[in-house]
C-alpha cells in the first residue's frame, strides 16, 4: 500500500472515530454544552 | 521505422535550437541505436525500443535554459528589414501595455492558486496547534472530575488529528498537481519555440 494512502486511511479513521465518540459524549451530556465550559481567572472561557 | 528516418524526426522536432546541440543530441540517440544493433537488435525493434519522440523532445526542452532558446530563435537575421523596425515602433503603444497586461494576469493567477494552496496548509497547522489545545483541555476536564466532557474531548482531539492528516494530504496533493501544470505550461512554452523550421 503507498504511504499516502495509509496517511489517508488513518486520517479517515482518526476524524470517523472522533466524531462518533463526540456523539457519543453529546448524547450521554444531553446535548449541555456548559458541562465543556471551563473558566480561567481572568475571565477567558474554554 | 529506419534509424535515419527516426533521427531525421527528430532533427525536425528540435529544429530551433542551437545547431551544435542538435548534432550532439541526435550523435547521442545515433549511438543508442547502434549500440542496441550490437548487441543483436534489428534496426527496427532498436528503434522501437526507443523512447517516443515526443517524450525524448520533452525530456530535451526541460535540460535547455529558456533564454538559450530565446536567443537562438530570435537571433538578430541579416538585413532586418526596414518596415518591421519601424512597425514595431509604432506599435509599442499597443503591443507593450498588451504584453504588460497577459503577464500580469498570468502572474496574479499564479499567485492566486499558490494562496489557496498556502492556505490549506495553515489550516492544517492550525488543526495541529487545535488538537496540542484539546489535549491540555481534556486533562483539565478529566483533573476536575468532568468525565463526558473529557470524553468529548478525547473525540475533539481525534477530529482535529484526522482533520490535520487530511489537509496535508489535500495540500501536498495540490502542491505537487501545481508543480506539474506550471513544469508542463513551462516545457510547453519552450517546445513553442522549436520545431517550427522543418
Amino acid at each position: 500500500m503507498k504511504r499516502s494512502t495509509s496517511w489517508l486511511i488513518a486520517g479517515l479513521v482518526f476524524f470517523f472515530a472522533g466524531v462518533i465518540i463526540c456523539g457519543i459524549a453529546s448524547v450521554l451530556m444531553g446535548f449541555d454544552y456548559t458541562q465543556m465550559e471551563i473558566y480561567i481567572p481572568g475571565g477567558f472561557i474554554f | 521505422m529506419k534509424k535515419d528516418a527516426f533521427l531525421n524526426e527528430l532533427r525536425n522536432r528540435l529544429s530551433g535550437l542551437p545547431q551544435s546541440d542538435i548534432e550532439d543530441r541526435i550523435a547521442f540517440f545515433g549511438e543508442m541505436i547502434d549500440g542496441r544493433m550490437e548487441d543483436g537488435m534489428s534496426e527496427e525493434d532498436a528503434v522501437a525500443a526507443m523512447e517516443p519522440i515526443d517524450t525524448i523532445v520533452g525530456q530535451i526542452m526541460s535540460e535547455i535554459p529558456l533564454s538559450q532558446l530565446v536567443k537562438t530563435r530570435v537571433k538578430p537575421e541579416k538585413g532586418h528589414k526596414a518596415w518591421k523596425i519601424v512597425l514595431l515602433i509604432c506599435l509599442f503603444p499597443i503591443w507593450f501595455p498588451l504584453l504588460i497586461a497577459f503577464g500580469s494576469v498570468l502572474f496574479s493567477l499564479l499567485v492566486a492558486v499558490w494562496s489557496v494552496i498556502f492556505s490549506f496548509y495553515i489550516v492544517a497547522g492550525s488543526l495541529v496547534i487545535a488538537s496540542f489545545a484539546c489535549i491540555i483541555a481534556t486533562g483539565a476536564y478529566f483533573g476536575i472530575g468532568r468525565i463526558l466532557a473529557g470524553v468529548g474531548g478525547i473525540g475533539a482531539i481525534f477530529v482535529c488529528i484526522g482533520l490535520s492528516i487530511l489537509f496535508f494530504l489535500l495540500s501536498m496533493a495540490m502542491t505537487k498537481g501545481m508543480v506539474l501544470l506550471t513544469r508542463k505550461i513551462f516545457i510547453g512554452f519552450k517546445t513553442s519555440f522549436v520545431g517550427k523550421e522543418a
